[in-house]
């Protein structure tokens, strides 16, 4: 940071390359093994970005040399054919470095048997998405392709976002990276203030309710119907507060060096249904996928085909059939994209049955839409309403909470058990005692509860005020009162943060993703 | 064209203000946060036991003032009463011992007690010496004198040495006990015994701690006289760092009538004979260098132990056996090693004879508690010391 910000004032256009090296310093610390796939990643699609943008060109001094000797026609088909060529070589890179991901996410079961270790590159699914979406960007030419390798490098590699995200769009991020920042106090408060509530939610909440679903997990068909139910609950806590902690905490020293990361939660759990939960949580991989899978997919000829056929039919004449025409290319795109969310998260059948589950669901909202809101009307209720609000809300909690079992357990069957168990063997005395064995004393339960609360209260007021931000209601309060919760937030990591010998604070759920 | 330059020259000064300002601010928060830190880590977050309390009272002792420093494990706090041998004899002693104490602080513990005091004689209960390898590569039983040892050059020496994780949570405690919390009502109760022994300056019971039980033992007793040939050699890690400390012992001068190595009584039993062989080879190694050795396991009959009565298990005594063994070791310092009473200030006499009284209801708040069929850990803790406060002022 002191160098960046001591960087001379005459070498000001060259101050990125102190991120530059930050970033591969942090990367290298992290491992060495790992640096050979990002640079990979960085040099081809360095290369092919320019390849693209070198047909671009090349086809638009094409087309204005030979403007007058072209029909409409003629310029059509050659247009058709660079657009064809473009396609090609963005498929290559895609191909290639989506082939590295899925190969080091996949070979163990397809081609180990599922035993042995293959090595887990320290953020490739995040860097990787990042850098195929720049190429996707400059294939639709709308972005410029990056000359400069070290400036792309950058954006590939840059350090506070390379564990877990979030996942940046080169038109927004990139200029902000290359742009030299000044020290500015504010700023740096400011992403004070979002690191330490970072930390506070990965080091003093999740890392402790991680033992506990730890414990189950080591022994997982040990345990009763009651203990894996709140397994699940205190699952949905931990992994909101490691994952959202983690992206506070890039996001903040991002600010400090004058960079806006984009915001990757929005209070997951308030949503009042599933589509808007995944509006809610990981916003960067939900834009990405819907940026660069979703829209292509809906908009794609095969779909609006169906979509046409469908209207043309004699059911497409019936109101049914009109609205399953006009939203069937949406809603199966949703179901593409969340089949691949749950194919991304790794090589297991509880995986695909997670995206299958969430992409269900979503697709069934849509399509059965006007007979949710044509039950609404008959029964009288009005949506607008704060109980059917509040109702809306801990049912979409509920169908996140069935999502989550596939990912607390460890194998598909395991998912499946845990639901004839949750319904089948729900037991508060035998749940108890085995909760109370699992590594968390009733102190620390408390404490806890105490948590849900606090982030509850504070996740209320984020959500009343969601024009403004806690910080900026903090910063205009006296200065005792904003040193004071600084002075606060400190020893409350510091006590009741998980850390020391046999922990890694830097272990972040999705970080292994 | 004033205003203009008025304000010209305000602006540097708010902004050298400003600057001023954060700079306080920033300094303010870290003392605030140091401070806190500081006093988490010193008494409410610091794992205290009697271990703490005992070890720690060690240095509240003025510079100089004690005649006599026992080293040694948990024998030495259980068998040994500093206050009944200063009531019996007059001099000042002190037990620089902890649970599991091993052989491999020793040497630390030798360098501490010769960095604070000019004991007339340093006394070495051998129980360290015998232990199994496990027992020497335990964590805790390092941390247990370097969490309570200050910060030198000697706790340095003794942690990079021997520690088997991260060297810094033993520089720093507050790094490995910060989670403590979530034992708060023991930290709480400890933290405030310890603020209290600093404020006060010295602690009343010099570190002991036992049992309200009397053991009666279960499987054969042995008569020591009958084995006391019988040896076993050590295990190895105990040997070797035994060696290196009776080395360094002779490296650093010591003479004989400056170290006594002893062995505390036990009850031999079938359970636990293999330690008493081990002790006897102890007794061959230290003479080997040139110490004395007495086993007060072989060689007890003046004491007037009865293994049926004096005990709470067969390695500890319980208070009435220390007191017999503590009066007897206490004369027999006094005349074997020419003890002198300590030339106490006003100050320290003052100190030393409250001790007296203190240890005295102690006695009586024991006694009452085994009558009673109590099985209770009776230490200078809160709880403990508050009771015996009531019996002082009955």
């Amino acid at each position: 940071m002191l160098v960046y910000f001591l960087f001379p004032k005459k070498w000001q256009q060259y101050k990125w390359t102190v991120l530059l090296a930050a970033s591969y310093v942090f990367y290298l610390w992290a491992g060495v093994q790992y640096v050979g796939f990002i640079l990979f990643t960085t040099l081809s699609t360095f290369l092919d970005a320019l390849w693209m943008d070198k047909v671009t060109r090349s086809s638009k001094d094409y087309l204005r040399v030979h403007k007058a000797e072209l029909s409409r026609e003629d310029k059509k088909k050659y247009k058709e054919r660079v657009k064809r060529k473009k396609k090609l070589i963005l498929a290559l890179a895609l191909v290639l470095n989506f082939g590295i991901l899925a190969f080091l996410k996949y070979a163990k079961v397809l081609f180990l048997g599922g035993t042995g270790d293959l090595l887990l590159v320290l953020g490739i699914s995040f860097y990787t998405f990042q850098s195929m979406g720049y190429l996707i960007d400059v294939y639709r030419d709308t972005v410029p392709a990056q000359r400069n390798f070290f400036k792309l490098a950058l954006f590939v590699s840059f350090f506070p976002q390379i564990v877990q995200g979030p996942i940046g769009i080169y038109s927004s991020l990139a200029e902000q990276l290359y742009t030299p920042h000044d020290f500015d106090y504010d700023r740096f408060t400011d992403g004070f203030l979002l690191i330490l509530w970072g930390l506070f939610k990965k080091m003093a909440i999740a890392d402790h309710a991680y033992i506990a679903i730890n414990a189950v997990t080591e022994h997982y068909q040990a345990y009763g119907g009651t203990t894996l139910l709140f397994t699940v609950l205190l699952y949905a806590f931990q992994l909101y507060m490691d994952f959202s902690g983690g992206i506070d905490i890039s996001r903040g020293v991002a600010r400090i060096f004058g960079i806006d990361l984009m915001e990757n939660f929005r209070r997951p759990y308030f949503s009042k249904d599933i589509s808007e939960y995944w509006r809610r949580w990981h916003i960067s991989l939900g834009n990405w996928f819907k940026n660069y899978l979703f829209y292509p997919l809906a908009m794609s000829d095969a779909f609006l085909n169906v979509s046409k056929k469908i209207k043309k039919s004699k059911f497409g004449s019936t109101a049914a059939g009109s609205h399953i025409a006009k939203v069937l290319p949406t809603s199966f795109a949703s179901f593409i994209v969340f089949f691949m969310v749950g194919i991304w998260h790794g090589a297991n059948w509880k995986y695909v049955a997670f995206g299958v589950y969430n992409g269900g669901i979503i697709m069934l909202a849509v399509l059965l839409k006007p007979v949710f809101d044509g039950t609404l009307k008959r029964l009288h209720i009005n949506r607008d309403s704060a109980p059917y609000t509040v109702f809306r809300i801990i049912r979409t909690f509920m169908l996140v909470l069935v999502g989550y079992v596939f990912d607390v357990a460890p194998t598909f069957n395991e998912a499946m058990m845990t639901f004839r168990l949750i319904f089948t063997d729900q037991n508060f005395k035998v749940g108890y005692g085995e909760i109370s064995e699992l590594g968390l004393n009733e102190l620390t339960m408390l404490y806890l509860a105490a948590c849900v609360v606090f982030i509850f209260i504070i996740s209320v007021i984020q959500e009343r005020h969601s024009d403004t931000t806690i910080r900026a209601m903090l910063s205009k309060k006296p200065t005792i009162v904003r040193w004071g919760v600084v002075y606060i937030g400190i020893m409350a990591i510091l006590v009741f943060g998980v850390y020391g010998s046999g922990f890694n604070a830097a272990d972040f759920v999705y970080a292994q993703f | 064209m004033k205003e203009n330059k008025k304000k010209n020259k305000r602006k540097p000064n708010t902004k050298a203000r400003t600057y001023r300002n954060r700079v306080i601010k920033i300094v303010s928060l870290l003392l605030a946060i140091g401070v806190t830190t500081w006093f988490l880590q010193e008494y409410m977050l610091c794992n205290a036991d009697h271990n703490t309390e005992r070890i720690r009272g060690f240095y509240l002792e003025d510079e100089n003032s004690l005649d006599v420093v026992i080293v040694g494990s948990s024998e030495v706090y259980c068998d040994y009463s500093a206050a009944l041998a200063y009531e019996e004899c007059g001099f000042t002693s002190y037990p620089y011992s902890t649970e599991s104490n091993t052989a491999l602080n020793y040497k630390a513990i030798i360098e501490e007690i010769k960095r604070t005091q000019n004991p007339q004689l340093i006394v070495i209960e051998i129980n360290g010496a015998i232990y199994g390898d496990a027992n020497l590569v335990k964590d805790v039983n390092l941390r247990r004198v370097s969490d309570n040892m200050p910060l030198n050059e000697n706790k340095i020496e003794l942690v990079e040495k021997n520690a088997t994780s991260d060297k810094i949570e033993y520089y720093v405690p507050f790094l490995k006990y910060h989670s403590s919390w979530d034992n708060l009502n023991n930290s709480f109760w400890w933290s405030l015994e310890l603020i209290k022994d600093q404020v006060r300056g010295y602690n009343y019971l010099k570190g002991i701690k036992n049992r309200s039980v009397i053991y009666h033992p279960k499987s054969k007793v042995y008569r020591t006289d009958e084995i006391q040939s019988r040896k076993m050699a050590l295990f190895n890690k105990a040997d070797v760092a035994f060696r290196e400390f009776l080395e360094y012992l002779q490296g650093s001068g010591f003479t004989d009538d400056q170290i006594l190595f002893v062995r505390f009584p036990h009850v031999v039993t079938t359970d636990n004979v293999s330690r008493y062989y081990r002790g006897n080879t102890v007794g061959d190694i230290v003479r080997e260098y040139g110490f004395s050795y007495i086993s007060f396991d072989s060689d007890n009959p003046d004491i007037g132990i009865d293994t049926s009565h004096d005990f709470y298990n067969q390695e500890h005594m319980n208070i009435y056996g220390q007191q017999k063994f503590t009066k007897y070791f206490a004369k027999y310092l006094q005349e074997v090693y020419k003890i002198k009473p300590a030339k106490l200030t006003e100050k320290q006499k003052e100190v030393w004879d409250k001790t007296i009284p203190y240890y005295d209801a102690y006695i009586k708040y024991s006694d009452q508690l085994i009558n009673k069929g109590e099985d209770v850990q009776v230490g200078e803790n809160y709880d403990i010391m508050r009771q015996i406060e009531q019996i002082m002022n009955k």
